[in-house]
């Protein structure tokens, strides 16, 4: 980070996870601790909730119940076997540090660069599962260990929020929200078994792991798929005929998510730093610390400031945090 | 136990539960000595998922009093590709959930009580709270 040492100063403050006032959201607080360069997780606890896990700031992997996390998508889709996947986890190192990504490489089970995909794949696909839970409250831990298999050095918060933003748009312009789709179970229709010849096999695979009692989240765990790219290939499969959605049961305790409609078209593009509210000052402070410029502004570019794109697709409301 | 249960009443719970915690694929009940009463499933065989769910929870319970941890809470078997939960209902009936390597753990434990507590009142033997 930059700047003079006041606005470090004032920035640390404003990053601080005791400060009950520091992020009113989930997005909002992952901007501050990247100014913050901070390292350690975030647990999330909606339902299902998960854990962002964070080294300066960046995000290097996500885990929740709503998305493969990358062992699953490695080892459900056959590319890595369940052997090489257990003798790489006894190679650890002992300590809260050890690196299963790093061994995996070492041990020539995977390659590098594949490996990176992988991960930032997983990543991309448990945010925007994250997305599709339920509000709830979050923790923010220091001391926490680093997940084993992450993306380093990570991904600008910022970039997360667009690419998740874009995949909930995108599902929702194809005439299936995703928060409604979530819910979907899903059987193959009747005439899919007849018109299986011009099918490509993906959609085969699918349609065979489709039971009736899978959702595109169980499917991409079956499957060792991401549940972004599942629920395109379902739209796209509904869209052949070949799916019969299973009525999906009144969620317990109301719907699952407040999903408001993105704007249509592809995310405002964000140019600079976005304003940010800090405790005991009128005006929004953008990401140098210096009194935001939009103040200043007048005219239709100020008209036109990008929205905070966290806030139209991250609903998680703050109920508590704490920094054990 | 079961001739005076509704099955159907069963299954509703085990339903409701699949669809209350992310992960949960199948589910089956059966008698503490690994009978059969009711079963959520797809591909498991449930009759052999019952008898081996009711020696797992044996094998569990002898355990726990064998190395003095105190009673046993629940069995749960992490395999590569998800996990095995067993746990008592009363001390009559046991309930085994399978789940992918995604089972929402701490959604389990959250909702898991009730659906224990109106099961064991289906099976008319609610456990002294």
């Amino acid at each position: 980070m930059t700047g003079a040492p006041g606005g470090a100063d004032r920035s640390w403050r404003s990053a601080d996870p005791s400060d009950p006032s520091a992020a009113r959201n989930v997005p909002a607080l992952l901007l501050t601790l990247r100014k913050a360069e901070f390292t350690g997780s975030i647990v999330v606890a909606s339902t299902p909730g998960g854990t962002i896990h964070l080294e300066r700031g960046l995000i290097t992997a996500i885990e929740t119940p709503g998305a493969p996390a990358v062992g699953t998508l490695l080892l459900r889709s056959g590319r890595i076997a369940e052997a090489d996947w257990t003798a790489a986890v006894a190679d650890l190192p002992s300590g809260a540090h050890g690196d299963l990504g790093a061994v995996l490489v070492a041990r020539g089970t995977i390659g590098a660069a594949e490996l990176e995909t992988v991960c930032a794949s997983a990543l991309f696909d448990a945010a925007f599962a994250l997305v599709l839970s339920r509000p709830g409250g979050w923790q923010v831990a220091e001391a926490d260990a680093p997940a084993r298999i992450a993306l380093r050095p990570g991904i600008e918060p910022r970039r997360l929020f667009e690419e998740t933003a874009r995949r909930v748009s995108l599902l929702t312009r194809l005439g299936s929200p995703p928060g409604a789709l979530a819910r979907v179970r899903i059987r193959p229709a009747g005439q899919a078994g007849a018109a299986t010849a011009g099918i490509p096999a993906r959609y085969r695979e699918l349609l065979a792991a489709a039971t009736g009692r899978r959702t595109a989240r169980d499917l991409g765990f079956a499957l060792g798929r991401g549940v972004f790219a599942v629920m395109l290939d379902l739209v796209r499969m509904d869209a052949r005929h070949l799916l019969h959605r299973e009525p999906a049961p009144a969620a317990p305790g109301g719907p699952a998510i407040g999903l408001r409609t993105p704007p249509a078209g592809p995310p405002p593009g964000v140019t600079g730093p976005l304003p940010r509210r800090i405790p005991g000052r009128r005006a929004p402070v953008g990401a140098d610390g210096t009194p935001e410029r939009r103040a200043e502004r007048t005219g239709p570019s100020a008209q036109a400031a990008p929205p905070v794109p966290t806030e139209s697709t991250w609903q998680t409301e703050k109920t508590e945090k704490s920094a054990p | 136990m079961s001739s005076q249960t509704s099955p159907a009443a069963v299954l509703a719970q085990l339903k409701s539960l699949r669809e209350r915690v992310m992960g949960i694929a199948e589910s089956v009940v059966s008698t503490a000595d690994g009978l059969l009463v009711a079963a959520d499933t797809a591909a498991v065989h449930p009759e052999s998922a019952a008898a081996l769910s009711a020696a797992m929870l044996g094998l569990g319970q002898r355990t726990a009093a064998e190395v003095g941890l105190g009673g046993l809470r629940d069995v749960v078997t992490r395999c590569n590709g998800g996990y095995v939960v067993v746990l008592a209902i009363g001390d009559r009936a046991l309930l085994m959930i399978l789940g992918d390597e995604g089972l929402d753990l701490a959604g389990l434990y959250r909702e898991s009580p009730a659906t224990i507590r109106r099961l064991g009142e289906l099976f008319g033997a609610v456990p002294a709270v």
